[in-house]
């Protein structure tokens, strides 16, 4: 009878098992922290672009001549006048311009043939991103509009 | 138990690091997909600051241009107003003003394009100017390019070791215009014309050669004086002077009587059949060595000779015309001799040549003659001294013998003729005197081409090369094209 159920035990150990568990366990703590940091970059990648984007578009109607400014009503947040005087609010995002710069073009490189531009405005556009951790992303683009 | 443990087949290590290799390849696939990203999201973010920090650069550079293009409008509206102002006053008396306000306008505008040209805009030929902004950091120059249609502006600027251009397409069109700058004037032309006058001499003045002789001073007559009427040898002529009569007081045949007259005599100058103060042949005195043997009215001019050469023949050949010789001085060596041919006349007019010898001098004793093909008078010697001269140093010595067809008119000179004289025709002078046989046959000219006897008024008619000058009316058209006036600039900015 012993022969038999020696013979006829062909399972894994229970030294086996409790090795291969924990390796597993350890592999899977290793992987678990790296996927846990690259979803966080990859998150954070994710609203750098989208706070890119928001800054460009934020400026491109700047340029265009498109009512832009902090909003009133919504404290963080930008309003561009759009269509038929409607107001689109951009949340996290503060705009300041400073009208006072003065641009000088050298032309051909030459001190003696200048123009000189007053009122030059500098732009400042930062945009805000919460990712995860609770943590800030800013974007801050600047643009001269002459 | 070992025995055993060789026999057991378990694969639970072979499961384990297969499954473990392959969570292990996904992670990583992940890990470095998510990175690349996250690297890519930085460089775009460095790279949109870049770009319009670049596009600031070319905004600016694009709105200086603007600026530079509208001063240049700004002149052409100038010009536009005054080519109006002037269009408006054409033919008016403010037509020279707004004419010059035109001039002055079309070269302030072709300044400011020459200095849009040269610094601004490359336009024409040439490629590109790079224009630089001061204020904006992190950018460099900003390029204008002339491209097919348009001027390509572009910029690049760096963050962070990530770089961005910015590209404008500024489209600028021109209307290329020319100008037509009328202007009305007067065109002068001169042209050398025979203008003919005719002067009338009084028959009472001295000047039309009434009498043999007449002295507006004193004579002194000695012997052999005949005075007689041309064509007879014993009809006695007339003779005048004013101051004292010395000498022998009889003459062989000839009624002198004192003239009380205080006319002053005729300018010489107006008995010319040309006016040689304004003639074009008189301006300039010629300095010869000697007059052509044949003299006509081609050599008419105004003569510089020290002498004539002795045993000189000369032949003055008058068909064509009077012959008028004006000469600083009139000096014969021996034996000269001037024949007239032809049916006028031959002038000597000599001006005041500032000698002592009244302009006509005889150095030897000689045989001067001027004489004529048909023994009529017709040669003139016509002598001016001015009237501050003292006579008595303007004294022309005529030595031995001469033999004179014509006239001399010499109302400011002493003449003397210290010999033999016989003359046909007329002596008029501020003194005469008269040694021996001067025989006077006198005739009077009608008129200044034809001879002949008779009394009464004579008729000099002058004919005289005078610059004309005509001026007309000129209407000049000049255009000036102006290649490049901007009408209106757009603006397309390139995808980043």
């Amino acid at each position: 009878m012993k022969k038999k159920l020696s013979k006829a035990n062909k399972g894994m150990t229970l030294v086996e098992l409790i090795i291969g568990m924990a390796l597993l366990g350890i592999i899977s703590i290793v992987f678990i922290t790296v996927y846990t940091s690259n979803m966080y970059m990859a998150v954070r990648s994710g609203d750098m672009t989208k706070n890119i984007s928001t800054a460009s578009s934020v400026i491109e109607n700047t340029l265009e001549g498109t009512t832009v400014k902090n909003s009133t009503t919504v404290l963080g947040a930008i309003e561009i006048e759009g269509p038929g005087g409607t107001i689109t609010n951009i949340p996290n995002a503060n705009y300041t311009a400073d009208s006072t710069i003065v641009l000088k073009v050298l032309f051909k490189g030459s001190a003696t043939n200048t123009r000189t531009l007053t009122g030059v405005k500098k732009i400042t556009i930062n945009t805000k991103k919460d990712t995860v951790n609770s943590s800030t992303l800013e974007t801050e683009i600047e643009v001269y509009k002459p | 138990m070992k025995k055993q443990l060789k026999k057991q087949k378990g694969a639970a290590l072979v499961v384990v690091l297969i499954l473990f290799s392959m969570v292990f390849i996904l992670t990583a696939a992940t890990a470095t997909a998510v990175n690349f990203e996250s690297k890519h999201s930085i460089v775009d973010e460095n790279q949109t600051k870049a770009y319009y920090l670049a596009r600031s650069a070319v905004e600016t550079v694009s709105k200086a241009i603007g600026e530079e293009i509208n001063n240049l409008n700004a002149v052409k509206t100038l010009l536009d107003n005054t080519i109006t102002e002037y269009n408006a006053n054409l033919n008016n008396a403010t037509d020279l003003t707004t004419y010059n306000n035109y001039v002055t306008a079309l070269g302030n505008y072709n300044t400011s394009l020459d200095y849009v040209k040269a610094n601004i805009l490359p336009i024409g030929s040439i490629n590109t100017y790079e224009h630089t902004v001061q204020g904006i950091s992190n950018v460099g120059s900003v390029k204008v390019k002339s491209v097919t249609g348009a001027y390509r502006l572009e910029a690049s600027s760096t963050i962070n070791g990530s770089s961005a251009k910015a590209i404008l397409n500024m489209n600028i069109i021109t209307n290329p215009t020319t100008y037509t700058l009328k202007r009305h004037n007067t065109s002068t032309t001169s042209t050398v014309e025979d203008v003919t006058t005719t002067t009338t001499i009084p028959g009472n003045s001295p000047a039309s050669f009434s009498n043999a002789f007449y002295s507006y001073g004193s004579i002194d007559l000695d012997n052999n004086i005949d005075l007689t009427t041309n064509g007879s040898l014993t009809t006695p002529a007339n003779a005048k002077y004013r101051g004292v009569r010395d000498g022998k007081m009889g003459i062989d045949i000839g009624n002198v009587t004192k003239d009380t007259s205080t006319d002053v005599p005729l300018a010489p100058i107006s008995l010319l059949p040309i006016d040689v103060s304004v003639d074009t042949r008189y301006t300039t005195m010629q300095k010869v060595d000697n007059l052509p043997s044949t003299l006509t009215s081609a050599n008419n001019g105004y003569y510089e000779i020290n002498e004539i050469p002795s045993n000189t023949s000369y032949t003055v050949d008058t068909s064509a015309g009077d012959v008028v010789l004006k000469l600083n001085r009139l000096k014969f060596e021996n034996n000269a001799s001037f024949n007239v041919t032809g049916a006028n006349h031959f002038y000597i007019y000599i001006d005041d040549n500032n000698l002592t010898d009244g302009g006509l001098a005889f150095a030897g004793n000689n045989d001067v003659e001027f004489t004529s093909h048909d023994d009529k008078p017709r040669t003139f010697i016509i002598i001016n001294q001015p009237v501050s001269d003292q006579i008595s140093v303007n004294k022309i010595e005529i030595k031995n013998k001469l033999t004179l067809y014509g006239y001399i008119y010499a109302p400011y000179s002493s003449l003397e003729f210290k010999n033999s004289a016989e003359v046909s025709g007329s002596i008029i002078a501020a003194d005469i005197s008269a040694k021996n046989n001067l025989k006077i046959k006198h005739s009077q000219p009608n008129s200044g081409s034809n001879t002949g006897g008779g009394g009464g008024s004579q008729i000099v008619t002058t004919t005289t090369h005078t610059t004309v000058s005509v001026t007309t009316p000129v209407t000049t058209e000049t255009n000036y094209s102006l290649d490049v006036i901007p009408v209106s600039i757009s603006k397309n900015w390139m995808p980043k």
